[in-house]
């Protein structure tokens, strides 16, 4: 095996098994499921469900899922930020990446997996926030069309309601469904007196599906990026503090930037901390918060060309500076 | 196996930390398959050496060859290597054994020896679930030492081995170098300021001082060139320092007994010669006991013989 294969392996082989791997994994996962779950909680609480059955905007499964999702991946980006840029400061200070450099690898195998590495650790985390929100979101929440409380004349009266219910449960219908056919088709015949009843459509749960899905994926280069840049701090700054509090201050300050050249700060498109996250906006839309296209087709582009180049610069930089570190 | 160019070479090592000269054109050779000592007072550069001949400091006027490879391409050397620099440079978030199998994943180890047998080597078998950051000094080393040894290393670089270890565990570690150097065909290079510890298995040491080489050469020879003590013991009472030094023209220091005496000898110095003179003279000489030159004495000598210069 060459010596970057050796060293990818091994790096990989140690990542699982780093204390600090673990505990982030473990409260990215964590965050992700319980926040879908303590929103269901609250809303439990404070807003009571018109109809049975019915889940209206904010008790629907994509937007909490959406939102689960978001925190966890702000997490995922905060911990995978500080583990990546305060480890290589912490290692050679400890004297760490001397024997690997003594195991007939280079510095620039070293580095290369190292970076590679970097660049799947925000991705690994960020696929336990996903999977803990579907988990906690799905315990919580129904799918279905996005839909809000329908405008209720007749909502005072307990028999028109229950008598819409009945007309549901003959027709094999939830009300959400009744919204979505009453706008795919406005001649559907629906008796006259279960009109009040109907609720108003948002979105087509299968939209805001691909919206939301779209603005995970549509994430995807920026938390690679994240990683790369992350990495390339660590090689840079003999602090881990430093290296860490530089990707946090490029992080939370470039949404300054965001009506100027947000759209080319990779760190704006990050999903958990972007200014500008295709899934935030996503689940706002689910949400009914705004019906703005989540995703601008010209602004995903901008946004992967701008994490493209910010990951290739992290790369090219790192790899040049780790060549002549001091170890 | 023993390669032909020498384990470890440097020529004219120069390397300035910021505007500091750490080391002033440094020339050293370890022939392989011996054990060579690299000794110095703190802050000589022992550390500094060993750093820019495993390429670890890049940034160094010179040359620094490992078997004849340039160090800043260590990777292209093909003898299996064994290094344990200060800091002992474990992962603190893994455990001892963990630390050990990453290292074997890195050098692709497969034969030779495995971590659990470099552990017991060193007297670590019973931390191999501890993390390297709950290690006390002296089990830091040991663990650094036991990663070291994985597989089959042709080269062991030890940066202050001793350094923190109980006795037994000092006895044990130069027990292990010496059959590692005698049946193995090990060359091994080691740092440390156990002067008396290294002498013992030591072939040739190299001395620093102030980022320079005092003195380099095989131990025996070094030591031959310089003279010994002898410690003598008078019946007469009230024998002075200035009459024993016009009697035997060499440099005297008193011992912890009035009438017995430290004699410097000079590698010239006839000790039959010198004890037939002091017995047939008045002082009476009743103990003529010659002490062997030791590392401990060379050090002193060169050292200070280099302060006495400056």
């Amino acid at each position: 095996m060459t010596g970057f294969g050796r060293a990818l392996r091994a790096e990989f082989w140690a990542l699982r098994r780093r204390r600090g791997t673990q505990w982030a994994l473990f409260l990215v996962l964590a965050v992700g499921f319980f926040q879908p779950l303590l929103r269901a909680l609250m809303l439990a609480g404070g807003e009571p469900q018109v109809l049975d059955s019915l889940a209206t905007t904010h008790q629907n499964f994509w937007p909490r899922f959406g939102q689960g999702a978001g925190f966890g991946l702000a997490l995922a980006e905060l911990s995978a930020l500080v583990l990546i840029a305060g480890a290589m400061p912490r290692e050679v200070a400890q004297g760490a990446l001397r024997d690997p450099m003594a195991r007939r690898i280079s510095r620039p195998a070293f580095a290369t997996a190292r970076a590679l590495l970097a660049g799947l650790l925000p991705l690994v985390l960020g696929l336990a926030a996903v999977v803990g929100s579907a988990v906690g979101s799905a315990l919580a929440f129904d799918a279905g069309h996005i839909v809000t409380a329908p405008v209720v004349l007749g909502e005072e009266n307990p028999r028109a309601r229950s008598a819409f219910q009945d007309w549901l449960a003959e027709s094999g219908l939830s009300a959400d469904q009744a919204a979505a056919e009453l706008e795919r088709d406005p001649d559907w015949a629906i008796p006259a007196e279960h009109y009040p009843f109907v609720p108003v459509l948002v979105a087509f749960e299968e939209d805001v599906r691909a919206e939301v899905l779209q603005g995970l994926w549509s994430g995807v280069p920026a938390l690679v990026a994240l990683g790369l840049v992350a990495f390339a701090l660590s090689v840079f700054f003999s602090s881990g503090a430093l290296a860490g509090g530089a990707g946090l201050g490029l992080v939370l300050f470039s949404g300054t930037f965001s009506d100027s050249v947000g759209d080319w700060v990779f760190a704006n498109a990050l999903p958990g901390l972007g200014s500008r996250s295709a899934l935030d906006m996503a689940t706002q839309v689910a949400d009914g918060y705004t019906d703005i296209p989540p995703v601008d087709p010209d602004a995903a582009i901008r946004a992967l060309v701008a994490a493209s180049l910010a990951a290739l610069v992290g790369v090219v930089l790192s790899l040049l500076a780790f060549r002549r570190r001091a170890l | 196996m023993v390669a032909l160019s020498p384990a470890f070479q440097a020529e004219g090592l120069a390397v300035r930390l910021g505007r500091t000269p750490v080391l002033r054109g440094v020339d050293l050779r370890a022939p392989a398959g011996e054990v060579y000592g690299l000794l110095g007072r703190n802050g000589a550069g022992k550390t500094t050496t060993l750093r820019c001949l495993l390429g670890y400091l890049p940034h160094f006027s010179g040359s620094a060859k490992v078997f004849g490879t340039d160090s800043r391409r260590l990777h292209a050397v093909k003898t299996p290597l064994g290094v344990a620099l200060d800091p002992p440079g474990l992962d603190d978030t893994l455990t001892v054994l963990e630390n050990l199998h990453l290292a074997r994943l890195r050098g692709g180890i497969q034969g030779g020896r495995g971590p659990e047998e470099c552990l017991r080597l060193v007297g670590m078998a019973h931390r191999a679930r501890h993390r390297g950051g709950r290690l006390s000094h002296g089990q830091g080393r040991r663990a650094a030492v036991a990663r070291a040894l994985l597989g089959a290393p042709q080269l062991l670089v030890l940066d202050e081995p001793l350094s923190g270890l109980d006795p037994e565990g000092v006895e044990g570690l130069l027990a292990l170098f010496q059959r590692l150097a005698r049946e193995e065909g090990v060359t091994v290079i080691l740092s440390s300021h156990h002067l008396r510890e290294v002498e013992e298995i030591c072939d040739r040491v190299g001395i620093l001082d102030e980022g320079r080489v005092v003195a380099e050469g095989p131990l025996a020879e070094l030591l031959s060139a310089v003279g010994g003590r002898v410690e003598v013991g008078f019946r007469r009472s009230k024998v002075t320092l200035a009459e024993l030094e016009s009697q035997t023209q060499l440099a005297v220091q008193p011992s912890s007994d009035s009438n017995r005496f430290l004699l410097q000898t000079l590698p010239e110095t006839d000790l039959v010669q010198l004890c037939k003179r002091l017995a047939t003279s008045d002082l009476g000489l009743n103990l003529f006991q010659p002490q062997r030159p030791s590392l401990v004495d060379f050090f002193r000598q060169t050292t200070q013989s280099r302060e006495e210069t400056s």
